[in-house]
């Protein structure tokens, strides 16, 4: 098992290796020169020449590369050419509101999508089943910004239930939190669902007709205990890889959504860079983003032992 | 104990209506065994599946008949009432013991959910009914093959396991789904020695379904032949194999390989496929395949009528006529390259 942990491990190092390629060619890729573009286009050329130097902008590209993953390696990402914070900092100061917002959306989406998919199977030969596929398939069409937009226009400003923007700490108040979270973690978890339920769906129509299912119905188990133990049980292994990669797409989801509700998370924090040119922060970001992207999915896998003991890493 | 009234069991497919059960009428006494042989595709299983209503449904619909068990129809019982019969009065093994236990749970407590379905007791109580019932059906190790998964014990070490869960309700009625096909030569007789052990210890009626008519020859009481949804003959082992009545049971008896049989030999196998159930051949539904089918069997369908004492069988030829017929068939094919293996090879 430890093997395999290290194995994973270390075949992730290509994975992050191509992005850290990736997100340092960003500021040679984009027009313009980066000390003219961090300073205006009105800078000195001498305070141009300046900050090349200071950024090592004038050395050849391979050093310029080698130099900045060893400071990312080491933990050093940089400080904000605009507010010249650290950007470790600033990450770790957008990450509550980030992580609290996901957490939330995942709850809600398995609170949304196992008794949907339960139900569905449940009265898989009724008109339900129909009606359940064509509203997970609308979820998974409707566009998370256009929901946004539609779900505050009714429920914020038409019928104002839930405050329009606006973020409160769910340190400082619990309940005033989730409240303000409640309408952005569901329109992530609206999007999401869509998919977890069918897929849950699709497993548990795959386990109800299996031979241990008829041996559970053979000992006169009632059909509900049959469908949550043996049925659900069994359809939450393949389910549980969407559910991975869900979590890792929910950070790319809250760019969108915190920008809409302005939470001040991690989403936020790149949008307001890219718009200030904050190339090292944009960096830090993307970078961080992937490296949770890649580890909820080795996560995903290992999680894979616990729920189905027939697969062994050794 | 359980009365099958002409039973019918239909799947509603793409195809159209699948007779898979038509009109059955058998019935089983207390402890007593009953075989009930058919090859792929006769309709044994959703027979079987039927006594206590496991086959899906729908595709799967009863549009006649009735299954008394003491007394109450099974088929009109509400799915609470069949709750309580199942795996208590009237249990269930099937074919393949390593899909038909959950991957992902521990044979414990399977087990356990088992025994706990129809007693109230607790989990501890239940589990030490669980490790004798382990004993019972003779696991060497129950402590150690409770705390396994089925994908890291043996086959027949599984079906021992499922036996164990059938009778943990000491149910009345054992009905056994092609129990020992999964499962090589040595642990099928040790199997069919534990059904016939546990059957007199706890007077357990068993019915058997197979296609090894070798199976039935040792355990059941009373055989019954299954083809295309259809009873054709019914009888003792002697019956069946001795005093064959139905030129069906006649050729399957016929496609038992025989250990005298040279290199030279071909095996004999019964000529084209089972009818389509969804329009099945007019008359008998064996005519098209029959080696001694005239014209009249296209007619009408064949009754299961008396022949001897519980003996039946559906085919117009009357026992002489059948006998000449079975006599002529063989002296010609023994005049070509083959040798007649019929019922001589099968010993009980």
């Amino acid at each position: 098992m430890l093997r395999y942990v290290v194995n994973r491990i270390v075949s992730l190092l290509p994975v992050l290796i191509i992005v850290s390629i990736i997100v340092f060619l960003i500021i040679h890729l984009t027009p313009g020169n980066p000390a003219t573009l961090i300073l205006g286009e009105e800078a000195s050329p001498t305070s141009i020449h300046q900050l090349e130097e200071k950024l090592g902008l004038n050395q050849p590209i391979v050093v310029q590369y080698l130099d900045w993953l060893k400071k990312m390696v080491t933990g050093d990402f940089g400080q904000s050419v605009y507010s010249s914070e650290p950007v470790t900092h600033m990450i770790a100061a957008n990450l509550g509101p980030t992580f609290s917002l996901m957490v939330f959306a995942l709850i809600l989406t398995l609170i949304i999508a196992i008794p949907m998919a339960v139900i569905a199977v449940w009265k898989r030969n009724t008109i339900l089943d129909p009606i359940f596929i064509s509203v997970s398939l609308l979820g998974v069409s409707i566009p998370a910004f256009w929901l946004a937009i539609l779900l505050v226009l009714i429920f914020a400003v038409a019928l104002p239930v839930f405050p329009v923007a606006g973020y409160v700490p769910l340190s400082r108040n619990f309940l005033g939190g989730l409240y303000h979270l409640f309408l952005p973690a569901f329109i992530l978890a609206a999007v999401e669902t869509g998919l977890v339920a069918r897929m849950l769906r699709d497993g548990m129509l795959e386990a109800v007709n299996q031979n241990y299912t008829k041996t559970a119905r053979a000992k006169g188990l009632t059909e509900s205990t049959v469908l949550l133990k043996h049925v659900l049980a069994n359809a939450l292994i393949p389910t549980t890889t969407v559910i991975g990669t869900m979590v890792a797409g929910l950070m790319g989801g809250t760019v969108i959504v915190e920008t809409i509700f302005t939470i001040p998370g991690i989403g936020q924090l790149l949008i307001d860079s890219i718009y200030r040119r904050d190339y090292p922060v944009i960096q830090g970001v993307i970078l961080f983003i992937a490296v949770v992207y890649v580890l909820v999915n080795l996560i995903v896998d290992l999680l894979y032992t616990l729920l189905d003991p027939r697969i062994r890493y050794d | 104990m359980l009365k099958v009234n002409h039973l019918k069991a239909y799947i509603d497919s793409i195809d159209g209506i699948v007779k898979a059960v038509d009109d059955l009428t058998f019935s089983i006494g207390k402890g007593e065994t009953i075989g009930i042989v058919g090859e792929s595709g006769s309709g044994k299983s959703i027979l079987a599946q039927s006594l206590i209503q496991l086959n899906p449904s729908p595709p799967v619909f009863y549009p006649q008949g009735e299954i008394q068990f003491e007394g109450r129809d099974l088929l009109k019982l509400s799915e609470k009432e069949l709750c309580n019969i199942r795996g208590n009065e009237i249990s269930m093994i099937f074919q393949d013991p390593l899909s038909s236990l959950n991957p992902i749970f521990k044979i414990g407590r399977q087990l356990v959910e088992a025994v706990r379905a129809h007693h109230r007791m607790t989990r501890r109580q239940a589990e030490v009914k669980a490790l004798s019932l382990l004993k019972d059906v003779g696991i060497s190790q129950p402590e150690r093959c409770m705390k396994s998964y089925p994908h890291e014990l043996s086959g027949g070490m599984r079906q021992r396991v499922m036996i164990a869960i059938a009778l943990s309700g000491h149910p009345k009625l054992l009905i056994a789904d092609e129990p020992t096909t999964a499962l090589d030569v040595t642990i099928q007789a040790q199997i069919l020695e534990l059904l016939t052990r546990l059957q007199s210890k706890y007077g357990t009626s068993i019915i058997i379904i197979t296609h090894d008519l070798g199976v039935v020859a040792r355990l059941a009481d009373r055989i019954l032949v299954m083809y295309s949804g259809k009873i054709v003959e019914e009888g003792t082992a002697e019956d069946i194999f001795y005093r064959t009545s139905m030129p069906y049971t006649w050729s399957l008896l016929r496609a038992i390989p025989s250990l005298k049989l040279t290199l030279n030999d071909r095996l004999v196998s019964i000529p084209g496929q089972p009818p389509d159930l969804a329009s099945p051949p007019q008359g008998c539904n064996f005519y098209p395949r029959c080696p001694f089918a005239s014209p009249k069997c296209r007619e009408a369908e064949p009754v299961l009528k008396e022949i001897g004492k519980g003996h039946r069988a559906a085919c117009i030829l009357d026992e002489e006529t059948f006998e000449s017929r079975k006599k002529e068939l063989e002296k010609k094919e023994s005049g070509g390259s083959m040798i007649s293996n019929g019922q001589g090879s099968v010993t009980s």
